[in-house]
């Protein structure tokens, strides 16, 4: 090991999303581990602190003895000039939203996801590693013919930034006693928001109208079907039920799950899905759509719909706003899942990845 | 409601809570209900077209017009002609002489560089032609496909 540099590289890096999360955990135990590391990004987020993060370009020589630990999960030249460096190479796959979903609203978008999955595909054979966020990811990369070992590795959350004080103004503005059906996550076609708005019609006009829709999280890039959201809930009669918040600062995104009484995800494809986990420590009970890798995330807690049957989303979240005994118990059960994503579990399993890869 | 509509939890502990029991009810609420199909499918939202940030909308005409300046105008001069006359006259023409081997190259340069991206932007707006030849023959077939389902 002496001498040995274990560096990471990805596309961008930016304040508080989970892939940046993981490349910062990752830093701390490489650095406690005593390897001489650093994070290398195409792009850089202004929010970061100054010095954490070096521009690609700043790249430090690599032996064949060095590995580099890729976060692969877009379409970047990276992809292939990663593959092309004279060290050894490690991939952690966060997935790729297939094209399919963004294509009638953003073609770049889908451009840049479709070369990504060319991109994996053509890679297969460059890494002697690849670190998979969950199954679902691990056998996407199997599916392609991936050979080389394979580990399935959380993503870590920083559970104790959700004990933080949630925002005063948001509290405030929403406090009465409606029942808040909320969704937490970019606005993207592949996330079905459009099913979650179904699923709160059939709630709102035939349980509770005293209710309201939150759907968090940013539209940057999907501003098409924003407005088709949009467009749907007020055809539907319920526009002026349905909040979109927009990219939100973190304790706003806090107070939006304080006030939330069911988290209601129909998501169609997710490599992972941290806002199930985040709802989970928020004591939020969570419906949802049982697809790609949501199911091995919320493991066997919560409400896992195998048929995406909005009226039955509809009545199960009315169970858990109206049945206290079956709402403790779903909380109460969600809350022991995260015992299974704990930063020291995570942590641990990935200083024996890291020890492995030792010279 | 449909039988194949399973849904999943917890029944480790199944005296605390019963799900088939649940799940009864739920059947039970959604026939009492009197659930309707929902009144409107997300596909009959037509996706409008804001544009994101950075985009334009196509204009096969405005295209045209913007490649035929291009093609007019690439390539600069660094010689520019002074006006006037006098001694005014004659300090400009001093000065571009004793700047020319300055601009002279910076000019070329550019000019090389304009002709590659005209070359490149007339590649493009043959290809956007060609697009448009596709998407008139598309209409064309479509046109045909329906009178071929109508029968005539």
């Amino acid at each position: 090991m002496a001498g040995q540099k274990i560096v990471q590289m990805l596309p961008t890096i930016t304040f508080g999303d989970g892939v940046s999360n993981d490349a910062l955990m990752m830093d701390r135990i490489l650095r406690e581990m005593g390897y001489k590391t650093g994070i290398y990004a195409q792009n850089i987020g202004s929010r970061l602190p100054v010095g954490v993060v070096q521009k690609v370009e700043k790249l430090p020589k690599l032996s064949r003895e060095d590995v580099v630990l890729y976060h692969f999960s877009t379409g970047t030249e990276l992809n292939r000039s990663v593959a092309n460096l004279p060290c050894r190479k490690v991939m952690v796959y966060h997935n790729i939203t297939p094209k399919r979903f963004l294509l009638p609203y953003n073609a770049d978008a889908a451009v840049l996801c479709d070369s990504g999955r060319k991109d994996l595909a053509a890679t297969k054979d460059m890494f002697e590693l690849c670190i998979a966020d969950s199954d679902y990811n691990r056998q996407e990369l199997l599916e392609l013919g991936y050979s080389c070992r394979t580990e399935v590795l959380p993503i870590v959350i920083p559970f104790e930034d959700y004990e933080k004080e949630p925002d005063r103004h948001t509290l405030e503005k929403y406090k009465d006693d409606k029942t808040n059906l909320l969704f937490v996550g970019r606005i993207a076609p592949n996330k079905c928001q459009e099913d979650v708005i179904g699923t709160f019609y059939y709630y709102h006009t035939y349980i509770n109208p005293e209710s309201r829709l939150f759907l968090v999280g940013s539209e940057e890039g999907m501003e098409r079907y924003r407005k088709r959201l949009e467009e749907y809930a007020e055809k539907l009669g319920i526009k002026d039920s349905v909040v979109f918040t927009g990219k939100i600062k973190f304790a706003e995104i806090l107070a939006y799950y304080r006030l939330a009484d069911a988290f209601v995800c129909m998501s169609e494809h997710e490599g992972f899905c941290i806002p199930l986990l985040e709802a989970m420590k928020m004591e939020v009970p969570v419906v949802a759509y049982d697809a790609a890798a949501v199911g091995e995330t919320m493991g066997d807690v919560g409400i896992r719909l195998k048929e995406k049957d909005l009226q039955v989303a509809a009545e199960w979240v009315h169970q858990l706003c109206s049945n206290e005994k079956l709402r403790e118990k779903v909380i109460t059960d969600q809350k022991k899942r995260l015992d299974f994503f704990a930063a020291q579990r995570t942590e641990q399993q990935f200083r024996q990845i890291v020890e492995s890869l030792a010279v | 409601m449909d039988e194949k509509c399973v849904t999943e939890m917890n029944t480790e502990n199944k005296s605390e809570i019963n799900v088939e029991e649940i799940m009864e009810q739920i059947r039970t609420n959604i026939r009492e209900r009197g659930y309707d199909k929902i009144p409107l499918s997300f596909e009959d939202v037509p996706i409008s077209q804001p544009l994101i940030a950075g985009e334009v909308e196509y204009d096969a005409m405005v295209l045209r017009q913007e490649v035929q300046y291009l093609n007019q105008n690439w390539n600069n001069n660094w010689n520019v002609p002074v006006s006037g006359g006098g001694l005014r006259a004659k300090f400009k023409k001093l000065i571009r002489k004793l700047t020319r081997f300055i601009i002279a190259p910076i000019v070329a340069f550019q000019n090389e560089y304009n002709a590659s991206n005209v070359r490149a932007i007339q590649q493009l707006a043959a290809y956007a032609k060609m697009m448009d030849e596709y998407k008139l023959r598309i209409e064309e077939l479509e046109q045909q496909v329906k009178e071929l389902k109508q029968g005539k």
